[in-house]
């Protein structure tokens, strides 16, 4: 099985090398950097925010939000060249289409915490020290994964894969807007205070700025979140793996 | 000539109504987007900021609108429905014609019911009727212009993945850098002048003053200009193309 | 009878290869063209040039009189085209494909919606006519496609592999209609990979390979081309003892197995062949003479089996 998952992360990886993932994991990322960086700076900064420490980790977090719809849209490729039933055709446990894919997916979300974390040096992003970056980049990887299990059990469950991909990132909108990712607390109306207190995009990019900036974190809330939700779609995803 | 565009537009919105998660998307994403941006740069901005932010996410179910219309082409190359209609005696331009018709139909409804939400956190025309009317008008507009540019680079470019690319990442930069998004005050001194003449910008802020909030006739104006130059040019273009594109 | 479709030093080439080689071509009017070639021929390059979806490099075409190059709209209005991949809409239902395509040409509400019925009758997708065509099967598709192309008759149909995966009953119904069609003074031009299709179907039969013409004729010409009366046809298992009889019998076109396949008229040329045989010691095992079939003028023709 750690063969088989080797040899398809191997054609996962070669299959990423094309114009779509340069531009989803590299283009856009920065295009997302650079229009925050312009949008915010005043109006963040008037607030008394450390603009460089507070920006990258946001753009880290959006990046790391659209992972999952890259995993739901190649399950969706696979699904519908019949690579997913040649597969199960094939003496490959089916487990290992999937970890295959989250493999391939940790590998990706790398490449724009790697990028950003270069463009956010040029507006004064630090880190702390070596086990901080490593921390940091863990944690983001961590949390996408969680979400790319959701994504792959609604990529094997759809009937129209391709089209789902582009939903899945309706429900990131609420969940990214509605969080300290791209505003401090203070910025809401009080009433929506509990709602942005405990989204999962909030605990973990706070987690995230801590690390950086090598202040204590308060690792519970972002490990409860990963791990729960981890829980909840692994078994889902291999329940439909294994039944689809 | 009409009557061709009217067949090809039907069929256009036909495939739109009938592919439920596309009509999820269109309908709830600017809804989503409107109701998530609104506290958080509600917050950081002014009181009334809905009526800054409305007009935006009408206008950017356009230029987000572009990717997934060239999809659509693509799509129809691949059924080969495209090829069909080229062995037929239907003129280019018809069928430019009926894309845009298309596509600016699919718009200006998703306009409708996004407005139509905005009025629950307190959206208003303050403008009368003609300003309602303008307001969709250049709605129209500048759909038309962005299914233009959308036709001209499916049609002449490469492959799908980097026609969706191509056009995905200029509407997202377009979209941070339009004064719908927050005041081209509150934008850095250096990058104004960008903000100030991006499509997005003039037709933001056409669509601020139909509504009664600010002045109408140059923004109107310089949306038009961009209107007829860049999207006139990419529809002539696109008539060029289809009459050449063999595949 | 005038040519209605008239080909001249036609040429096309996709960068290196060369998929249609100053191929010339008269189809007279009202008659059925069968057109053959081996995978790759070039024979879809040539529909597609004749229904002005590919600009030739070179040479010149007309149909009903109208230039391809220069008048290709006039073109367009004289041909209907069934391609070789289907070309109709997934989303829509086949009866509103039918109307949708009846009324891009020209024709009314009314007229198109029967137009649709008829058609969707005489091929027998009645009972699915209202439901998506994403939920046809293979063969529905190519129903629908060849349906489609039928909504307003044309004077030039071209018809690309038409009956690739029919089934019997279906592929029947297809040879009916293009009979019809010919009766009513349709000329046709349809490629086929099924010999027996071509003899059934065309009056006349073009052989094409590598972008060029390598025969032309009525199945009955072409048959005697191989041998008019008779062919000897060898059979041998063994690759290396097949591959000595090709030798010391002097074949060298026929492909990699398959039957040996010789022109055998009279007592005379087929003691011929078994003496030869025997001198080389070769025992076949089996040898027929039997009357020749377009197969084995495929076979002869273009060096590949079909
Ligand atoms: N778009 C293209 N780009 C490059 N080469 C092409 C293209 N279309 C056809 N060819 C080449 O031209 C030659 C003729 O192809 P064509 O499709 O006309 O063959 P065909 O006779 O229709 O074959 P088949 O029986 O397989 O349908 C082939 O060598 C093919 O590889
Ligand atoms: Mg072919």
């Amino acid at each position: 099985m750690i063969h088989d998952t080797g040899v398809l992360i191997g054609r996962n990886l070669r299959l990423s090398l094309t114009t779509r993932s340069f531009f989803q994991l590299v283009v856009s990322p920065l295009v997302f950097f650079a229009g925050f960086a312009i949008v915010l700076d005043r109006l963040l900064t008037l607030r008394g925010v450390d603009f460089g420490q507070f920006l990258p980790p946001a753009i880290v977090m959006m990046a790391m939000g659209l992972a999952p719809v890259s995993t739901a849209f190649f399950i969706g490729r696979e699904r519908q060249s019949g690579m997913l039933d040649r597969c199960r055709t094939m003496p490959i446990n089916s487990l290992s289409v999937l970890i295959a894919r989250l493999g391939t997916d940790a590998v990706r979300s790398l490449i724009p915490i790697v990028v950003l974390v270069a463009a956010g040096h040029v507006i004064g992003f630090r880190f702390a020290g070596v086990p901080s970056a490593v921390g940091f980049a863990l944690l983001a990887v961590a949390f996408a994964l969680s979400f790319c299990l959701g994504a792959a059990v609604v990529a094997i469950r759809s009937p129209d894969p391709e089209s789902s991909a582009s939903a899945l990132f309706l429900p990131m909108l609420p969940l990214i807007n509605l969080s300290t990712v791209f505003a401090p607390m203070s910025v809401f109306p009080d009433w929506l205070e509990p709602v942005i207190r405990i989204n999962p995009y909030s605990v973990v990019v706070d987690a995230l700025r801590a690390l950086a900036a090598g202040q204590p974190v308060s690792w519970w809330p972002p490990l409860a979140w990963i791990v729960g939700l981890s829980l909840f779609f692994g078994l889902a995803a291999v329940r439909a793996f294994r039944r689809a | 000539m009409t009557s061709t565009a009217l067949l090809l537009s039907g069929r256009t919105m036909k495939r739109f109504l009938r592919t439920p998660p596309l009509i999820i998307i269109a309908f709830v994403f600017p809804v989503v987007l409107m109701f998530t941006i609104l506290p958080l740069y509600g917050g950081l901005i002014e009181d009334d900021y809905i009526q800054r932010l409305a007009p935006l996410i009408v206008l950017s179910t356009a230029t987000f609108g572009m990717a997934p219309s060239a999809a659509g082409l693509y799509a129809d190359f691949r059924a080969g429905i495209f090829n069909r209609l080229r062995t037929m005696p239907i003129s280019a331009a018809s069928t430019v014609a009926g894309r845009i018709v298309g596509e600016v139909l699919r718009i200006v409804a998703v306009a409708v019911v996004a407005i139509a939400v905005a009025h629950i956190p307190g959206f208003r025309f303050t403008a009368g009727p003609a300003g309602v009317l303008g307001f969709f008008c250049v709605v129209a507009v500048f759909g038309a212009m962005c299914t233009s540019v959308s036709l001209l680079v499916a049609l002449t470019g490469p492959d799908e993945d980097t026609v969706q690319s191509a056009l995905g990442t200029p509407a997202t930069l377009a979209f941070f850098l339009s004064s719908g998004f927050i005041p081209v005050t509150a934008f850095p001194g250096w990058i104004q002048p960008v903000v100030r003449v991006n499509p997005l910008s003039t037709a933001s802020e056409a669509l601020i003053g139909l509504t009664g909030g600010g002045p109408v006739a140059a923004p109107l104006l310089q949306t038009l200009a961009w209107a007829v130059g860049l999207g006139g040019l990419c529809a002539l273009l696109s008539v060029r193309a289809y009459r050449r594109r063999a595949r | 009878m005038t040519a209605i479709v008239e080909l001249r030093h036609l040429s096309k080439s996709f960068g290196t290869t060369v998929a249609l080689d100053g191929l010339s071509l008269a189809i007279p009017e009202g008659s059925v063209v069968g057109l053959l070639g081996p995978n790759g021929a070039g024979k879809t390059t040539l529909i597609n040039c004749l229904t002005t979806l590919l600009r030739p490099d070179s040479g010149s075409a007309t149909i009903a009189g109208h230039d391809l190059l220069t008048e290709p709209d006039k073109v367009r209005a004289h041909i209907a085209v069934t391609g070789q991949f289907a070309a109709i809409d997934e989303t829509l239902t086949g009866r509103e494909n039918l109307v949708f395509f009846g009324r891009l040409l020209r024709l009314g509400k009314d007229e198109a919606k029967d137009r649709a019925g008829g058609l969707l009758e005489r091929f027998g997708l009645s009972a699915e006519a209202d439901k998506p065509v994403k939920t046809y099967s293979g063969g529905m598709r190519r129903k629908l496609d060849l349906a489609a192309s039928l909504v307003v008759p044309r004077p030039v149909l071209f018809l690309d592999e038409p009956t690739t995966g029919l089934d019997p009953v279906s592929r029947e119904t297809l040879w009916d209609t293009v009979r019809d069609l010919r009766s009513t003074g349709v000329t046709i031009l349809l490629t086929t990979q099924y010999l027996e299709e071509a003899d059934q179907l065309a009056d006349r039969i073009v052989v094409i390979d590598h972008g060029k013409v390598v025969a032309e004729g009525t199945a009955q010409e072409l048959k005697d081309r191989v041998g008019g009366g008779a062919v000897c046809e060898i059979r041998i298992a063994d690759p290396g003892v097949r591959e000595k009889a090709m030798a010391v019998l002097g074949r060298s076109a026929e492909g990699e197995d398959g039957p040996i396949v010789l022109p055998a008229e009279g007592v005379e040329a087929l003691a011929g062949i078994v003496k030869t045989l025997e001198a080389a010691k070769i025992e076949p095992d089996d040898l027929a003479l039997r009357k020749p079939t377009l197969d084995d003028v495929f076979r002869s023709l273009t060096g590949r089996p079909e």
